[in-house]
């Protein structure tokens, strides 16, 4: 069974804000590492249309920095399933456009030949924190303090307990935590 | 700079969290020790509550624990 992990950037104070975050050439680096190790990614409607109105566009048109370039075309050609109510379609290449979150949905993904299945939207990381079916949590801590924005964990009801298993510093200042889920149900299927 | 910080070698702001918040939009507090556990808890107080400040840290060390705690010292850029 391949493993659902959460990946997502948040600042020092726990807010998801992508125009506060460091993307220098090795975290570009890290994350093509990582979208090289996936073969499905999982957003929400916000995220994936901020993703959706950038990368496409630097595959047309390389940038010329060649970790930001990689990245672009790894994003591009991945399987997305993206969550939406409200969304009517969806433009990118290789996408998905879904209504409902359903746990047996992603239970049945799981259960499917692959690689590493990444979901990276904060309300999408929480509702299926909720449903305990995160197998991993990598949480890219920012060396910044912003004061206000998005909270990555608003809307966790119940407490959640991890077992951190590695971390990693980047020449930025950037600290990636991995966490991995200590719910039983979630990994007794395959271990 | 203020008196307590002429007279000590280090001044060690244990807390509470409003505390914290003041020392830092004053622009007092020069380091920031930040523990985390690993746990998801959805609600209590925040450690940065309403700072409404902005401010870029320089990350000096991190220190993982056995037991899942991850210490992250900061230097607070003036």
């Amino acid at each position: 069974m391949r493993k659902l992990i959460a990946a997502i950037n948040m600042t020092l104070d726990g807010f998801c804000n992508h125009t506060a975050m460091i993307a220098d050439d090795e975290i570009h680096q890290h994350y093509n590492e990582l979208l090289s190790n996936a073969d499905t990614l999982i957003y929400g409607r916000i995220t994936y249309q901020l993703m959706e109105s950038y990368w496409p566009s630097v595959v047309k048109n390389p940038t010329g920095n060649k970790p930001m370039d990689d990245f672009a075309v790894l994003i591009d050609n991945i399987s997305k399933i993206v969550f939406s109510r409200t969304l009517k379609n969806v433009n990118w290449k290789n996408t998905e456009l879904k209504k409902e979150i359903i746990k047996e949905e992603i239970l049945e993904l799981k259960h499917q030949a692959g690689k590493n299945i990444f979901v990276g939207s904060p309300s999408l990381i929480v509702a299926l924190a909720q449903l305990d079916i995160i197998d991993e949590y990598q949480l890219a801590v920012q060396p910044t303090i912003l004061g206000t924005g998005l909270p990555l964990f608003k809307n966790i009801r119940d407490r959640v307990d991890l077992k951190l298993l590695k971390t990693k510093t980047f020449g930025c200042g950037a600290v990636a935590l991995y966490y991995e889920s200590t719910k039983e149900c979630v990994h007794h299927e395959n271990r | 700079m203020t008196p307590y910080k002429l007279l000590a070698s280090n001044v060690w702001l244990v807390g509470g969290a409003k505390l914290t918040k003041d020392l830092i939009r004053l622009n007092l507090a020069d380091e920031i020790r930040q523990s985390i556990l690993p746990i998801m808890l959805g609600d209590g107080i925040s450690f940065f509550d309403q700072i409404e400040k902005e401010q870029a840290l320089h990350l000096k060390n991190v220190t993982a624990y056995k037991n899942g705690m991850v210490e992250l010292c900061y230097e607070i850029k003036k």
